[in-house]
C-alpha cells in the first residue's frame, strides 16, 4: 500500500493518542473528518493500522510479577525451534517473545499473577530441553519507558 | 487502588479496541455511560491506564530491525539510572525500556531502518558519560509472539 504524508500523521496522531476524536484529528492534519475517517478506514483495511491497543501499567497491579528471560534451546533442529514456538504460542503468561541472533535464542516477557506462578512458568519453560541465561533474566522492576509507538517519521524515508 | 469486575471488564474491552465508543464500552460492561466513563477516568489517573496507541505494522511501509539490548551500568547509585533514564528518552528509536534486577539493569527495545543507525545510536550513548560498563545487542529475526495485551483473565481472577 502507498502512504503519503497525511496518512503517515493519522498514523502518528493515533500513536500518540488513539482516543483523539476523528474531528480533532482531521483538524490537527489539516483535513476535514469525513475524508479523514475515509484514510483511517482505507489504512485499516489494508492491515497497516492493525488496531488499538491499551497500555495497562503491570507495575500498578500488584501483585503481578514481570520477567525479561533469555533462553537457549538445548538442540537447533527445526522441530526443535518448532516445538518451542508452539508451546510458548499456547502459554498465556508469555506476553511477548523474540527469536534473536547472539548467545541466546528466545527473548521472552513473562507476565504472571505471582511469585509462585512466575516460578511455576519458568519451570514449565525448563521442561522443554532449554537453558535459561540467569545472567541475562531478570525481574522488571518497572517500565521505564513503555511502548506507545515506533517513530514513523524516522523510519520512512519519504 | 482495588479493581472490581466492572473494572475488569472495561480493561479486557478497550484492551481489544483502544479506540471503542463511549456507549459501545458501556453496553459491554453493563453499566450506563457516564459510572462507565467515571471508571475510565479512574484507571487513567491511578495510572493504570497509561494510554492508548495505534498499532501500526511498519515492516508494510518500510523495512526496518528489531534490536534488543540489555545494558549494565558501572554503577548503581540513583543518579546513574536517572541519567541512563533522562538519556533514552530522548531516543525515539529506543520505542520500549524497562528497569529489570538481576544480571542486567536494563533491556531496550530498538526500532531502526538499519543495522549502521542502531550502531550510531550505540555509540551515541557510549560516548555519552552514561557509565555504561557492558551491554549485548541481540539482533530480533523473528517477532515470535508480539505483544498484543496482557492475558487480564489468567493474571486478575477475580
Amino acid at each position: 500500500m502507498k502512504i503519503d504524508r497525511l496518512d503517515l500523521r493519522i498514523l502518528d496522531s493515533l500513536q500518540q493518542d488513539a482516543r483523539i476524536s476523528t474531528t480533532r484529528l482531521a483538524e490537527k492534519i489539516g483535513l476535514t473528518p469525513r475524508p479523514t475517517a475515509d484514510r483511517m478506514r482505507r489504512l485499516r483495511q489494508h492491515g497497516v493500522l492493525r488496531g488499538y491497543r491499551t497500555d495497562i501499567a503491570v507495575e500498578r497491579l500488584p501483585p503481578l510479577v514481570q520477567l525479561i528471560v533469555s533462553v537457549t534451546l538445548a538442540r537447533h533442529r527445526a522441530e526443535d525451534f518448532q516445538h518451542f514456538e508452539t508451546n510458548i504460542a499456547r502459554m498465556s503468561e508469555v506476553a511477548a517473545c523474540w527469536a534473536v541472533g547472539g548467545d541466546v535464542d528466545y527473548m521472552l516477557h513473562l507476565v504472571a499473577a505471582s511469585d509462585a506462578r512466575a516460578d511455576a512458568v519458568l519451570k514449565q519453560l525448563i521442561g522443554m530441553h532449554l537453558t535459561i541465561d540467569h545472567h541475562r533474566s531478570g525481574l522488571v522492576a518497572r517500565s521505564i519507558k513503555p511502548y506507545t509507538g515506533i517513530p514513523l517519521q524516522l523510519l520512512i524515508a519519504r | 487502588m482495588k479493581l472490581d469486575k466492572f473494572d475488569m471488564k472495561i480493561l479486557e474491552a478497550l484492551q481489544a479496541d483502544g479506540r471503542m465508543p463511549a456507549t459501545r464500552l458501556a453496553e459491554h460492561v453493563g453499566l450506563s455511560s457516564s459510572p462507565t466513563w467515571d471508571r475510565v477516568r479512574r484507571l487513567e489517573e491511578a495510572g493504570i491506564v497509561r494510554g492508548y496507541h495505534a498499532a501500526v505494522a511498519v515492516e508494510q511501509l518500510a523495512p526496518v530491525t528489531t534490536i534488543m539490548v540489555q545494558v549494565v551500568l558501572e554503577s548503581h547509585r540513583a543518579r546513574d539510572f536517572r541519567r541512563f533514564q533522562q538519556a533514552i528518552e530522548k531516543i525515539p528509536q529506543i520505542v520500549e525500556c524497562w528497569e529489570v534486577s538481576g544480571g542486567t539493569d536494563y533491556v531496550m527495545r530498538f526500532v531502526v531502518r538499519s543495522i549502521e543507525e542502531y550502531q550510531q545510536l550505540i555509540e551515541h550513548l557510549l560516548h555519552a558519560n552514561l557509565g555504561i560498563e557492558r551491554y549485548w545487542t541481540y539482533v530480533v529475526t523473528k517477532p515470535v509472539k508480539p505483544f498484543t495485551g496482557l492475558p487480564l483473565t489468567t493474571l486478575l481472577p477475580q
